[in-house]
C-alpha cells in the first residue's frame, strides 16, 4: 500500500502528461484518434527525492532491515530534513532516521568540516556551474549558429555545469547537516576521474545509483544469471534511472546510452576493475590512466548532450551540427556571451587540480595543505574571493530542483 | 560551540578586512587608469578639469558638443561630461562629483530631452562608477539600483563578474596598461553616416507612435525642476539646450514633445540665470546628412551644432555683461 501510494503520487505529478501525450500519439499512429487530456500540473519541488527516501523506508522495513519508527516527529523530520529535501542526497532510513532518535552534541571538528564542505559547494555552484551556464545556455539555444568546436566546448561546459551544480548542492546539504550534527552519505566521489563508465556510476550521484542497485538491480538478479538477463537488468536500471530524472525521451535516451556504454564492460567482467585508489603513488596519472579518464569523460559528455537538450530533435540536431559543419575550428565562446572565458578556465583548472590532489581522500578542501595552516587559510580566502567575484546578477537555480 | 562561533567570527572578520584591502588596491588601480571608461572620471575626481563651460547630459551631450570648437570660438576652456544611457538622476551623480572636486564653471550647458527626463531603471554602464563608490554618492546610486546597498556593505562584491576590471586595474598599477581613449575633452564624435535603425524602428512600430502612457510626466518634470533649482542655488548660470532630433523622430514623440518643450521653457523662465534654447525646429533636423540615427548627430552634425550653440553662448555672455 505504501509503495503504491508513493509511486502513485510520483506517477501522477511527474509522468501523467508524458504518458497521456505518448499514448495518444501512439494510438494516432495506428488510426485511433483521441484527444489527449493533459493537466496543468505544478511539479512539487524535490518529489523524486523524498519519494525514493520514503520508499527505502518501506522496503527496508519489509526486508526486516529496521523497525518501523514509533516516533512520528522523527519520521517526518527524516522525510522532510531541509538540507537534502529538494535535491538529495537520497538518504536511507537505516542511516538517517536513527540519527534523529539520538541526542546530538556539538562537535567542533564535524562543524569545521561542514563549513569546508559548504564553502567548496558554493565554489562548485557559483564559480563553476553558474560560470559554465552562461556559455551552455547560449550555445545550446543557438547551436545552429556555431562551429563544431564551439559545440564541443558547449557540451564540455555542460558536463562541468551539471557536476558543479549537483555536487555543489550535495556538498552544501551535507555541510549544513554536519553543522546540525547529522551525517549524510557522500553523493559524489570525483566522478570525472573515472577510468570507465562502471566506475563513473560508482562515483556519480552515489545515493541514487546505490538506491537503484539495492532496490531494483539486485532484486532483478543483478549481475547473476545469463548474459541476456544481465543485459536486460542493466538496460532496465539505466532506463528507469533516466526516466526518474524527468518525463522526457531525452532522459530515457541518456539512460539507454549509459547502459550501452556499460554493457560491454560488464560482459567482459571489468565493471569491478577500478575500485581501488586512483594513481595512489604518483601525482600525475600515467598516460594509460589519462587516456582512460579522458575517454570516459568523452562518453559521459556525449550522453549529457541528450540530458541537456530540450527534445530528441534538439539533441540529434546538436550532434549532427558537430559532425556536419562548414566551420569546424572557430571557437567563438567569447563572442557568444560577451564575457571573457579565461577567468572561468582558470577556475576550472584550479577546481580539477584541487579535486585531483584530493582524489583519494575523504575530505575535499580539508585535505589540502593539512598541516600548513596559513596556506590553508589562503586557499579558503581565494575560494571565497572567487565566489564573490563570480556571483551573477541573475540567479541560476539548481538543475536538480526540477527533478 | 562557543569556540567554533568565536573562530568563525575571527576568520570572517579577517577575511572581511582582507577583502576591503584588495578592493582598495583595485580601486586605486582603476583611479589611475587611462582607459576610456575611467579617464574622464579620474580627471574629474582629481580636480583636473576646472572648466569654464561644462556640458552635462546624456549620450546626446557626449556626441553633440565638441569642446574644441567652443574653446576656439569663445576663448574658454570647456569640457564635455555627457555619458551614454544616463537620465537626469544619473547625471546628477556626475555633476555633484564634479562640483565637489573642481572649481565652479562660468556656465553649465545642460542638454534636455525626453530620454533624460525618464527615470533610470538601472545604472547604465555601472562599471564606470565602481572605483568611486563613496558615502557621498551612495544615496543617489542606491535610489536607482538597490543592489548598491550590498555592494557598499560587502567588499569586492561590486567587482563581481568584472574580472576584466581587476585585470585592467593590475595592469594600470604595474604600468603596463595600453592607452584606450576615444574621447577628446569628453567628446566622442561619431564618423558614422545615417544608419537604417530609424527605418527599422518605424517598421516595428507599424504606424504607431512611441508609447508614453507609462511615463510619469509630473514626477519627472518635478525632478528636473529640482535639478535646475539645485544648479541655480549654486549660483552657476545654466543654459538648457534641446539639441536637434531628426524630424521623423519628433513625429513619433509628438504626443508629449511640444508639451515638454513648453514646460522646460516655463521652468527656465522661473529662475534668474537660466536660459533655454530649442533646436528642434532648426533646419538641421530635416537632413539625415547630419545624423547617424534619429537621436544623435554625427561628427559633421556635431560640428555644425557646436558652432550654433557657441554663437548662442556668445550672445548669452554679451547679454549678461550688458545687464551687469
Amino acid at each position: 500500500m505504501s509503495i503504491f501510494i508513493n509511486l502513485g503520487i510520483l506517477g501522477f505529478f511527474k509522468y501523467y502528461n508524458f504518458f497521456i501525450e505518448n499514448l495518444t500519439a501512439s494510438l494516432n499512429l495506428i488510426g485511433i484518434h483521441l484527444n489527449s487530456i493533459t493537466l496543468n500540473i505544478i511539479l512539487p519541488v524535490g518529489i523524486s527525492f523524498y519519494t525514493f527516501q520514503t520508499l527505502s523506508y518501506t522496503i527496508d522495513i519489509y526486508r526486516n532491515k529496521m523497525e518501523p519508527s514509533k516516533d512520528i516527529i522523527s519520521f517526518f523530520a527524516f522525510v522532510s530534513f531541509f538540507p537534502q529535501l529538494v535535491a538529495g542526497p537520497i538518504e536511507r532510513a537505516t542511516n538517517l532516521l536513527p540519527q534523529f532518535y539520538k541526542e546530538r552534541v556539538f562537535e567542533y571538528n564535524k562543524a569545521v568540516s561542514g563549513m569546508r564542505l559548504i564553502l567548496w559547494g558554493f565554489f562548485q555552484k557559483i564559480v563553476i556551474a553558474d560560470g559554465c551556464a552562461l556559455y551552455v545556455n547560449d550555445i545550446f539555444s543557438n547551436y545552429k549558429d556555431y562551429s563544431s568546436l564551439t559545440l564541443v566546448f558547449g557540451s564540455i561546459m555542460f558536463a562541468l555545469q551539471i557536476y558543479g551544480d549537483f555536487a555543489g548542492y550535495s556538498n552544501i546539504a551535507i555541510g549544513v547537516s554536519r553543522l546540525f550534527g547529522f551525517d549524510l552519505m557522500k553523493n559524489f566521489n570525483y566522478p570525472y576521474f573515472s577510468r570507465n563508465i562502471a566506475e563513473f556510476w560508482r562515483r556519480w550521484h552515489i545515493s541514487l545509483s546505490t538506491w537503484f542497485r539495492d532496490y531494483l538491480y539486485i532484486p532483478l538478479g543483478g549481475s547473476r544469471g545469463s548474459s541476456w538477463s544481465k543485459i536486460r537488468n542493466v538496460i532496465i536500471i539505466f532506463t528507469v534511472s533516466g526516466f526518474w530524472h524527468g518525463a522526457n525521451w531525452t532522459f530515457i535516451v541518456w539512460g539507454v546510452l549509459n547502459a550501452l556504454f556499460f554493457i560491454p564492460i560488464m560482459l567482459r567482467d571489468k565493471n569491478k576493475k577500478f575500485v581501488g585508489e586512483l594513481s595512489p603513488d604518483q601525482f600525475f596519472p600515467s598516460l594509460k590512466t589519462l587516456f582512460q579518464i579522458l575517454s570516459t569523460f568523452f562518453l559521459t559528455t556525449l550522453a549529457w548532450i541528450f540530458f541537456r537538450a530540450q527534445n530528441l530533435n534538439h539533441a540529434f540536431g546538436y550532434l549532427r551540427r558537430i559532425i556536419v559543419n562548414e566551420d569546424y575550428l572557430t571557437l567563438s565562446s567569447d563572442r557568444t556571451v560577451n564575457v571573457d572565458v579565461k577567468p572561468l578556465i582558470f577556475c576550472i583548472a584550479f577546481f580539477f587540480l584541487v579535486e585531483w590532489y584530493n582524489r583519494n581522500r575523504e575530505s575535499i578542501i580539508g585535505g589540502v595543505l593539512q598541516s600548513k595552516k596559513y596556506l590553508r587559510y589562503c586557499m579558503y580566502f581565494f575560494i571565497l574571493l572567487t565566489i564573490i567575484l563570480s556571483i551573477k546578477n541573475e540567479a541560476n537555480g539548481f538543475i536538480y530542483f526540477q527533478f | 560551540m562557543k569556540q567554533f562561533i568565536v573562530k568563525c567570527c575571527k576568520v570572517g572578520f579577517l577575511f572581511y578586512l582582507l577583502l576591503w584591502l584588495i578592493q582598495i588596491v583595485i580601486d586605486i588601480g582603476l583611479r589611475q587608469s587611462e582607459d576610456d571608461t575611467y579617464y574622464n572620471w579620474n580627471k574629474l575626481y582629481n580636480g583636473e578639469i576646472n572648466a569654464d563651460i561644462l556640458f552635462l547630459g546624456s549620450s546626446r551631450t557626449l556626441k553633440h558638443y565638441d569642446p574644441q570648437i567652443f574653446d576656439e570660438k569663445l576663448n574658454v576652456y570647456s569640457y564635455n561630461l555627457g555619458s551614454n544611457g544616463s537620465a537626469f538622476d544619473i547625471q546628477k551623480i556626475k555633476r555633484n562629483a564634479y562640483l565637489r572636486n573642481n572649481s565652479k564653471p562660468e556656465l553649465i550647458v545642460l542638454n534636455v530631452d525626453i530620454g533624460s527626463l525618464s527615470k533610470s531603471s538601472e545604472i547604465y554602464n555601472k562599471k564606470q562608477f565602481l572605483p568611486y563608490y563613496s558615502l557621498k554618492n551612495y544615496k543617489d546610486m542606491s535610489n536607482i539600483d538597490a543592489s548598491v546597498f550590498y555592494e557598499y556593505l560587502f567588499p569586492m562584491s561590486k567587482y563581481r563578474e568584472n574580472f576584466d576590471l581587476i585585470s585592467l586595474s593590475l595592469k594600470s598599477l604595474i604600468g603596463i596598461e595600453e592607452k584606450n581613449l576615444n574621447t577628446i575633452k569628453g567628446f566622442s564624435g561619431s564618423n558614422q553616416k545615417w544608419n537604417n535603425s530609424f527605418e527599422n524602428r518605424l517598421k516595428e512600430l507599424n504606424g504607431k507612435k512611441f508609447d508614453y502612457s507609462k511615463f510619469n510626466y509630473k514626477e519627472r518634470l518635478s525632478f528636473f525642476e529640482t535639478e535646475v533649482l539645485d544648479i541655480n542655488q549654486s549660483k552657476i548660470p545654466l543654459l538648457l539646450v534641446w539639441a536637434p532630433e531628426y524630424v521623423g523622430r519628433q513625429y513619433l514623440e509628438s504626443d508629449i514633445l511640444d508639451k515638454t518643450i513648453r514646460d522646460v521653457k516655463n521652468v527656465a523662465n522661473k529662475y534668474d540665470g537660466v536660459e533655454f534654447i530649442d533646436f528642434t525646429k532648426d533646419s538641421i533636423c530635416y537632413d539625415t546628412y547630419y545624423f547617424y540615427n534619429s537621436y544623435h548627430l554625427n561628427k559633421i552634425g556635431a560640428t555644425k551644432f557646436s558652432n550654433m550653440v557657441s554663437d548662442s553662448i556668445n550672445k548669452y555672455f554679451k547679454k549678461v555683461k550688458k545687464s551687469d
